[in-house]
């Protein structure tokens, strides 16, 4: 065996697939999955070209949606439509993936000196990094086919433009990777390794709509997100992208590894900050709960008011759509019910924000189950707090913040569209649902071990029986299953006040069994 | 009221089909330090886990201050300090804010000796915990346990990662807890640790007690060990009662002696005019050895007497 820098590395690939063989597995899954149910979608919304044709006219020119989904040049197909619709979006979520477990493998196995006892072993001081290529590679590649195939079986798109599709997967996947190999030399913490590619990835973004909006050729070609859209699936496929992001990936490696070259295990460019020596404050699992919580709260805010302003500026298009295309109207009109086809669109919309306030929510109640497995609920519970207090502290904090979040993405949809009046009350009715599943969070959280994931399961089943079911068709008892399903879908219908006040009883239920469960059982369970 | 703060009688505790405790003894007086020894895995930590009510037992009897530790946990909690043997803490916030955080939780209005702690303990109180090593992660938590008083401080294994100026910065607050009255618990696998800070030991294997009571009622009733330089030889040496395990390497001679007949070997060996003499009484390591040493039966016959006495 030949001993060098490198050696070793292919050692740690495999072990890096070991553990993170989920990601690699999960991205080949959701993609093909995402596909094939938004072709599915696309065929019921928008079956004939001309309906097609019709929303490239009126969503599709909206500076709102250029920002979001980028442009809508391919009606023609369904394939090309499905593309439209979640390609980009999903080019964002295949970068943000490959961070996470490139960060994983890398610099998080280093924070957890799992680096160390390796780097003791005839590995050398790069294996690492040779093991957040491959697996970065194959998390890419995963994503890669996943479209392909799930755009090609999905839909009716020819292999070569499934194919086109997914080397779109692989422009910006491959460059996200590089990027995350150097973010993970430069930052001391995991974390802020991460949050640097996730600050990147929406600078991007960001960056790419702005270039769509004006249709300006320079600066599309200043992001790989622009470099994937002029491969052109479904138009005039262009390699030449491919390769631009495979020698810019390339560079990126390079940069990591003269930087692994020039720099101690452990250490890094951009080390924490000191903070306080004191917290005189800190007396009380909700004052500590806040604390722990305040920082990401902030990154929730600010998601929160950009869906807000968000779907407030597509008001004006919805209003003038109207009579335009009846098949989208329809499928609007199934997702919210009856109504004039404005109020349905704030009342849906108004739902998913539900949707985003619960997940905050279930993230914050999840703290208990993550200080549980790390052995802090231990520290905490051998203090004079007791395990409800553990337990109804972050699900308190969690449901005191679901109001006013609700009522700033209401106020943020009518300030942007011009209305104010229908979208405060649209949000605000969401709150008995959001609570019902910040409850059953709670309960996960209570009954501990497997039981946990009750918590990210609720929103799950919210999501795809509350937002998906309609459209899909789903059978009605199971659409019942989602307590979004149960709330008065104001401002298309009137308020009723029975099923809200059924939903605060079942939330109510739920956290009271919940406080009865966390009282029964061996902690660490 | 007694002056036990920890009495625990046959505790039992199952988690399905395994026996994690079975029949576990073990108590803890005011005011001393009572050692916790045994293998990895013979139920010390399921022990204090059942002690801070964090798990149920299934049998037998613990009490905490005459208290049931699971359903009165809260109040308990308030009397007492918890350091475990690898102390994980919340990333974000620095050394000096968990220690406010652990404190404030117990209910701690004004430490006196906060401050002083960090100190001696040399911590970065403004340094993130994500930041922090083993020791250093220790030493937040020791700092919160000594910062204010407390009339039970629960040590499982708490030095783990420190270094020597700080292991002896550790007796030392060890001490003076227990001189202001505090019972302390501390399950240790540095026996020099223990046999220098503990006024009782209790060592537990399997679930089970096998070997409980005062340091130095425990050592007289093992057989202290006699070392000697004989040239002129052994003599009868091996004829006298209370003398045991004989070998003799040339001039060197040793033996282990009942500690009743300590008076009489002494002198029958004095009476060979050896060059060297020492009579050791015996080390918690011996102690602790025996114990494992032989097969679980031998022992628990063998620690019925000394816990009994």
């Amino acid at each position: 065996m030949t001993t060098g820098p490198w050696s070793g590395a292919g050692g740690l690939a495999r072990l890096a697939l070991a553990t993170e063989r989920r990601w690699v597995l999960g991205a080949l899954v959701v993609f093909a999955a995402t596909y094939v149910a938004t072709a599915t979608q696309i065929r019921q919304i928008a079956a004939t070209p001309s309906e097609r044709r019709g929303l490239q006219a009126t969503i599709g020119e909206t500076p709102a949606f250029r920002v979001l989904l980028g442009p809508f040049d391919h009606p023609e197909t369904v394939g090309g439509t499905t593309l439209w619709r979640v390609g980009v979006f999903m080019l964002a979520v295949v970068a943000v993936l490959v961070a996470t477990v490139v960060v994983r493998v890398t610099r998080r196995s280093e924070e957890l000196g799992q680096a160390e006892l390796l780097g003791a072993t005839a590995t050398g001081r790069l294996a690492p990094l040779g093991a957040g290529l491959v697996a970065g590679g194959l998390t890419v590649l995963a994503a890669a086919v996943g479209t392909a195939v799930g755009l090609g079986a999905g839909s009716d798109a020819p292999v070569t433009d499934a194919v086109a599709a997914g080397a779109q997967v692989v422009v910006v996947g491959v460059v996200a990777l590089g990027l995350a190999l150097v973010c993970a030399q430069v930052a001391e913490a995991a974390r802020t390794a991460l949050a640097l590619v996730i600050a990147a990835v929406l600078v991007a973004y960001a960056v790419r709509g702005a270039a769509d909006v004006r249709d300006v050729d320079t600066v599309a070609w200043l992001t790989p997100f622009g470099w994937a859209e002029r491969v052109d699936p479904f138009g005039t496929i262009d390699v030449l992208p491919v390769a631009l992001a495979l020698v810019a990936a390339a560079l990126l490696v390079l940069v990591a590894v003269v930087l692994r070259g020039r720099r101690d295990l452990g250490a890094g460019l951009i080390a924490p900050r000191p903070g306080p020596a004191r917290a005189p404050r800190l007396r009380h699992p909700v004052a500590m709960t806040l604390r722990l919580e305040q920082r990401s709260a902030v990154f929730w805010v600010v998601g929160v008011i950009g869906f807000g302003v968000f779907v407030g500026s597509l008001v004006p298009t919805i209003r003038d759509l109207g009579d335009v295309n009846g098949a989208l109207a329809d499928a609007l009109r199934r997702l919210g019910g009856p109504g004039a086809l404005l109020d349905v669109f704030v009342s849906a919309m108004a739902s998913i924000s539900g949707l985003v306030v619960a997940s905050w929510g279930v993230a914050v109640v999840t703290r208990v189950h993550a200080d549980e497995s790390a052995g802090r609920l231990e520290q905490v519970l051998a203090t004079g707090t007791s395990r409800r207090a553990v337990l109804l502290a972050p699900t308190l904090v969690a449901l005191a913040g679901v109001v006013p979040a609700l009522a700033l993405v209401g106020v943020a949809i009518g300030f942007s569209g011009g209305d104010l009046g229908d979208a405060v009350p649209a949000a605000l009715v969401q709150a008995p649902a959001v609570a019902v599943v910040i409850a059953v969070a709670a309960l996960g959280q209570a009954l501990g071990g497997r039981w946990s994931m009750l918590a990210w399961g609720g929103v799950v089943v919210a999501t795809a029986v509350g937002q998906v079911g309609a459209a899909v068709g789903m059978p009605e008892w199971l659409q019942q299953a989602s307590p979004f399903t149960h709330v008065p879908e104001v401002p298309a219908d009137s308020f009723a006040l029975a099923p809200e006040v059924g939903l605060l009883v079942v939330a109510a239920a739920v956290v009271a069994a919940a406080v009865v469960a966390v009282g029964r059982r061996d902690v660490p369970r | 009221m007694s002056d036990l703060v920890i009495d625990v009688e046959g505790l039992r505790k199952s988690y399905g089909a395994t026996a994690a405790l079975d029949g576990l003894d073990l108590t803890v007086e005011r005011g001393s330090v009572a050692g916790f020894l045994g293998p990895n895995g013979a139920g010390k930590s399921t022990t204090i886990r059942i002690l801070l009510g964090l798990h149920r037992a299934s049998g037998g009897r613990a009490e905490v201050f005459g208290q049931d530790p699971f359903h009165d946990a809260v109040d308990l909690h308030r009397r007492l300090a918890h350091v475990p043997g690898d102390v994980s803490l919340w990333p974000r916030l620095t050394g000096g804010e968990v220690v406010d955080l652990l404190l404030g939780l117990r209910g701690v209005k004004g430490a006196p000796r906060r401050d002083e702690m960090i100190e001696r303990f040399e911590l970065d109180p403004t340094k993130r915990s994500s930041t922090y090593s083993k020791g250093n992660r220790q030493k937040v938590a020791l700092v919160a346990a000594f910062a204010a008083d407390v009339d039970l401080l629960v040590l499982d294994e708490p030095t783990s990662g420190l270094d020597p100026l700080m292991e002896a910065e550790f007796q030392r607050c060890v001490r003076e807890a227990a001189g202001r009255g505090a019972a302390v618990l501390l399950s240790s696998h540095i026996l020099a640790e223990v046999q220098q800070l503990c006024d009782t030991v209790t060592i537990v294997r399997s679930g089970r007690t096998v070997l409980a009571g005062r340091l130095d009622e425990l050592r007289s009733v093992t057989r202290s060990r006699l070392t000697a330089t004989v040239p002129q030889g052994v003599g009868r040496l091996g004829e006298l009662d209370g003398v045991h395990d004989l070998e003799v390497d040339g001039d060197h001679v040793t033996c282990t002696i009942d500690d009743a007949a300590t008076a009489e070997v002494v002198a029958a060996v004095a009476a060979l005019r050896p060059s060297a003499l020492t009579v050791e009484p015996p080390s918690l390591e011996e102690l602790f050895l025996r114990q494992y040493g032989t097969s679980p039966d031998d022992t628990g016959a063998a620690a019925d007497e000394p816990a009994g006495a």
